[in-house]
């Protein structure tokens, strides 16, 4: 789901980067007193999973195939500012190295999967871990996951909208938002089963060696 | 009716320039291969082509079962190919077309991609190390 270069207008990509490089600046503050020498190792491991999840394709009916995330995860067991810069440098490292998602788009993207994301998956957790903490897991991995979705697909459907001719001919991606949110939700209501399903095997390794608060 | 004989001729002879007619010759053309990371073609989705300097497509279309791009290229040099799937996939990149010579885009082509994962993975490693050492030698 990483929006490629070439697909955003400059009007879309140009404030999105600039709200991004606040919310470094935002989730970078303190950063030297938050992490110890205990947590540098784990959120490194983690990060590592993310960055592997986003490479690995599994096909999905449709012939179109698609992968995990990982950011409930980071979000879950680091906090939603780690868990932000750490999958803001895996959408660089995937970029630079594999062409997945682009320069220009990493502001959208960081928002989107990594800050959007890590924000609903911790409101969600807080919001129902009081009745059933597996059940809360789940519940944030699996929506934070189609929000981020959601997110994509009204940027990538919106840029007709925005950048076109004088003929209407789109600049960039040329699809609305009708052709784009199922597009982009569809198989991900599928990719956020095994998103769930993982993080929460994750979240209980993590709980069991006492990563997580309990 | 000699009249009536002649407009009619006339009508017949623009009748024939409604015919398509079809020529089939052999070329060599550019074929330009769409896959994603897993192999899996990029495969009847759409794409535009736009000549070097040109912001009008020559050429648009789906790409093939295999998910390639064919097409000759009457002005060689770097063509714009613009290529996306309806959930947002798809590349925005030039490719070089040259007249009479089978050309395939070397970026997507064999890309050594496990050497860049674990390169991927080392640079995540090798930051968060030598972060590790930073606090380490901030401690003592």
């Amino acid at each position: 789901m990483h929006i490629p270069d070439g697909f955003l207008s400059p009007q879309t990509w140009l404030p999105a980067w600039g709200v991004a490089a606040a919310a470094w600046a935002w989730a970078g503050r303190g950063l030297v007193g938050r992490l110890d020498e205990t947590l540098v190792p784990r959120l490194a491991m983690l990060t590592a999973l993310a960055y592997a999840l986003g490479l690995i394709m599994l096909p999905l009916p449709g012939g179109t195939s698609g992968h995990a995330l990982g950011v409930a995860v980071l979000a879950l067991v680091f906090g939603v500012r780690l868990a932000f810069l750490a999958y803001s440098g895996v959408l660089l490292l995937q970029a630079l190295l594999f062409g997945a998602g682009g320069i220009t788009a990493l502001g959208v993207n960081a928002l989107a999967l990594g800050l959007v994301g890590a924000l609903v998956a911790v409101g969600l957790y807080r919001s129902l871990a009081r009745f059933n903490e597996d059940v809360a897991v789940v519940v944030a991995a699996f929506v934070s996951l189609q929000v981020s979705a959601l997110i994509v697909a009204l940027v990538l459907g919106l840029q007709p909208t925005i950048a076109r001719r004088d003929d209407g001919t789109p600049l960039f991606f040329p699809l609305g938002p009708e052709i784009t949110v199922p597009a982009v939700l569809l198989p991900h209501l599928l990719i956020g089963v095994g998103e769930a399903a993982l993080t929460l095997f994750v979240w209980r390794l993590a709980r069991r060696k006492g990563w997580v608060a309990a | 009716m000699r009249r009536l004989l002649v407009v009619w001729l006339l009508l017949a002879g623009t009748a024939t320039a409604h015919e398509v007619q079809v020529n089939t010759a052999g070329a060599t053309a550019t074929v330009v291969t769409l896959r994603y990371a897993d192999a899996q073609p990029f495969a009847f989705e759409a794409y535009e082509l736009y000549p070097a300097g040109s912001e009008t497509p020559a050429q648009v279309g789906r790409t093939d079962v295999a998910g390639r791009v064919v097409f000759i290229a009457d002005t060689p040099g770097e063509w714009r190919l613009k290529a996306w799937s309806e959930d947002g996939h798809g590349v925005d990149r030039q490719i070089s077309a040259i007249s009479g010579e089978l050309a395939v885009t070397p970026p997507l082509a064999e890309t050594p991609r496990t050497a860049l994962w674990l390169g991927g993975l080392g640079t995540i490693f090798g930051l968060f190390g030598l972060w590790q050492l930073y606090l380490g030698r901030k401690k003592r």
